[in-house]
Order: C-alpha cells, then sequence, then structure tokens
C-alpha cells in the first residue's frame, strides 16, 4: 500500500515517512511531484490577445444596454402570466355563464309553450266564444303575428307570457261567465 | 507574484468601469495562462477567458469575501468553466507526440528542455480532463476534496488521477532509459 501523495508543503507523518525511506515508486512520485510543483511555480504567465477584452468589453455593454433586468424581467413575466390567467378565466365564465343562461330561457320557452298548449286545448273544447273572448282571441292574434316576425328570445318569452295570460282570461271567462253574450 | 488589491473590488462592485478593466488587466494572464495548458487551443482558451471575466462581472454583487479571495473565486468560475467545456466536449485524446518524444534522436536538447519545462512535458502527454485535474492539484495547489468538487466526483477519483498521471511520466521515463 503507498502512501497519499501530498502537496510539495505539506508534511508527511511517521509513518508515511518510514514507507518513503523504503519504497522506491513512492520516493519517484514524491520527487515529481517536487519538481512539478516547482516547475509550475516557475511557469511563466501568457498574455491573452488584446481583442478578448474588447469582446468582454462589448459582451458586457450590450447586456447592460438592455433596460430589462432579469429581476424585472421575471416580474413582468410574473405579471403577465397572472393577467393571461385573469383573462382565460373571464372568458370561460362569460362563456358559461352565457350558456347558461340559454339554456334557462330555452327551458322556458318550453314551459310557457306547453302551458299556452294546454289552455288552447282547453279553449277549442268551447266552440262559441263570447263577445268579450272573441276580443281577447283577437289580442292573441296579433300577439301571434308579433311572435311570428320576432328574433329575440327573450321577447319571445315576454309575448308568449302575455300570451298564456290572455289565453288564461278567455278560459277563466269561459268557466266563469256563463251570462257573457255569445258571437 | 500577484499584486492583487482587494479594494478593486468595491469599486467593480460600485460600477466604476474603469475597475473593471483593470481587473482584467491584472488578472487575465493568470487565468489564461491555467486555461490554455488545460485545453491546448488558443481559439477555445479565448472563449474560456471570455466567458469567465463576464460571468464574474455579472456575478460581482454575489461575491463576498468570506471563504475565498476575489482572485480564487475568478479561478474557480475558470476551472468550472474549463470543465464544463471539457465535458461538452469530451475529448480525451492523449498527446500523439509522446512517441515523438521518446525516439528524438536530440536526446540531450531535449532532456534540457524537459527539465526546464518539466509540468509542460507531463501536461502534453495527458488528456484534457487529466490536464485539469493535475493542473488544480501541482500548480493551484487545491486539495483533493477541493477537485472533487470541480469535477463532481470523489476525492478518491483526483488521487487516481494524480497517481496514473505521476505512473505515466514514471513509465515514460523508463522507456527513455532504455531507448538510450
Amino acid at each position: 500500500m503507498h502512501i497519499n501523495f501530498r502537496h510539495a508543503h505539506d508534511e508527511y507523518s511517521q509513518t508515511e515517512i518510514v514507507h518513503l525511506q523504503q519504497c522506491h515508486q513512492c520516493q519517484e512520485d514524491v520527487k515529481s511531484i517536487e519538481q512539478l510543483t516547482s516547475a509550475g511555480q516557475v511557469m511563466p504567465t501568457l498574455i491573452p490577445d488584446e481583442l478578448n477584452w474588447q469582446v468582454i468589453q462589448q459582451r458586457t455593454l450590450k447586456r447592460e444596454q438592455k433596460p430589462v433586468t432579469p429581476a424585472t424581467k421575471k416580474n413582468r413575466l410574473f405579471i403577465y402570466t397572472k393577467l393571461m390567467a385573469i383573462a382565460a378565466s373571464t372568458f370561460f365564465i362569460a362563456v358559461g355563464w352565457l350558456v347558461w343562461s340559454n339554456y334557462q330561457l330555452q327551458s322556458q320557452l318550453e314551459q310557457v309553450l306547453l302551458v299556452n298548449q294546454s289552455l288552447e286545448l282547453q279553449l277549442f273544447e268551447n266552440s262559441a266564444p263570447s263577445f268579450h273572448q272573441a276580443n281577447v282571441l283577437n289580442e292573441v292574434r296579433n300577439i301571434e303575428l308579433q311572435l311570428i316576425n320576432e328574433k329575440s328570445n327573450k321577447r319571445k318569452l315576454a309575448l308568449l307570457t302575455a300570451r298564456k295570460q290572455l289565453i288564461q282570461e278567455i278560459v277563466n271567462i269561459q268557466n266563469g261567465n256563463e251570462n257573457a253574450i255569445y258571437l | 507574484m500577484l499584486n492583487w488589491d482587494e479594494t478593486l473590488v468595491d469599486k467593480m462592485k460600485a460600477g466604476e468601469r474603469h475597475s473593471f478593466e483593470q481587473c482584467y488587466r491584472q488578472l487575465s494572464p493568470t487565468i489564461y495562462t491555467a486555461i490554455i495548458k488545460i485545453c491546448r487551443d488558443e481559439g477555445n482558451a479565448n472563449d474560456l477567458l471570455q466567458d469567465t471575466f463576464i460571468k464574474a462581472f455579472e456575478k460581482i454583487d454575489s461575491y463576498t469575501f468570506q471563504d475565498l479571495s476575489f482572485v480564487a473565486w475568478l479561478k474557480r468560475i475558470a476551472f468550472n468553466n474549463t470543465f464544463n467545456f471539457l465535458k461538452k466536449q469530451k475529448l480525451t485524446l492523449v498527446g500523439i507526440d509522446y512517441l515523438d518524444d521518446v525516439i528524438s534522436a536530440a536526446g540531450e536538447i531535449e532532456n534540457i528542455y524537459e527539465q526546464r519545462n518539466f509540468l509542460d512535458s507531463l501536461l502534453k502527454k495527458i488528456s484534457e480532463h487529466e490536464r485539469l485535474i493535475m493542473w488544480l492539484y501541482i500548480v493551484e495547489q487545491y486539495s483533493h476534496e477541493e477537485i472533487g468538487n470541480i469535477v463532481k466526483k470523489s476525492p478518491s477519483y483526483s488521487k487516481s488521477v494524480v497517481s496514473r498521471c505521476l505512473k505515466k511520466l514514471r513509465t515514460k521515463e523508463e522507456v527513455k532509459n532504455y531507448a538510450y
């Protein structure tokens, strides 16, 4: 087992010294390390090309000229990411709300239509309408004409609600007023 | 001997442009010599020298005189850069002029030359990776633990590389003795 080589200025332990006195290989290696160290100490330094300093100057200047420091850059990126996330969430909420309200409107329309249909069925049971019923029916016709031309779902819903009320009124008249004048 | 004034660091931290140049002028020969002796390629050595100083100037605010002097800190950057460069290159070619040296007819002249350039002679015969370790051990007087940290290996790895290089040197001497 050979010794661990130390630096030239380091001291060897007593055991290592004893080993060194006996081992030719270790003696050679220690000698080599000493020689190499002294060679390293007298080694002349080399002067680098002047161009290197110019490149360093240019490269450091370029980085200095950038108005955004890495820290600010990071912050800006963080803000952008946050803004993007907020915008995306707002967009999805808006789309969701639109879909939901449309669905609600559609179901309301269906309900009103069903009520209208059932009322109409009740109405048809009475073949001879009264004078007042005829007036109300006229209003119902007007609403139906408006319904045909109407594009907005909200307006349609309002018209259908009004129609429902009118038909309800006719049915009420029919059920409650036995003395009405019939046409 | 390097006459480095540590107050120059404070001036650089304060952003005095002239102090950066002063720092470069004073320390670049030492750094350049180390890098070129390890790489043995002028182009790569220039690139590594530039990278070292740029990195040091950029990170000057993070340097504090606690564990290392500025020169040691700068050298650490240079050696880390060099190690990373060598790792990328993965060049482990052994100097091809090994045999030429041995069979050289001008034995006596070569002997004198090699005595004066003993270290150069060794560096010529080993791979770039080994050169880095030997440079750190012999010239920079780094401990095996410190070398291990730089080359990201254990201290015993550094010890074995040093031992292997010394063996190469010994073998060369033996071949030479046999040849003449």
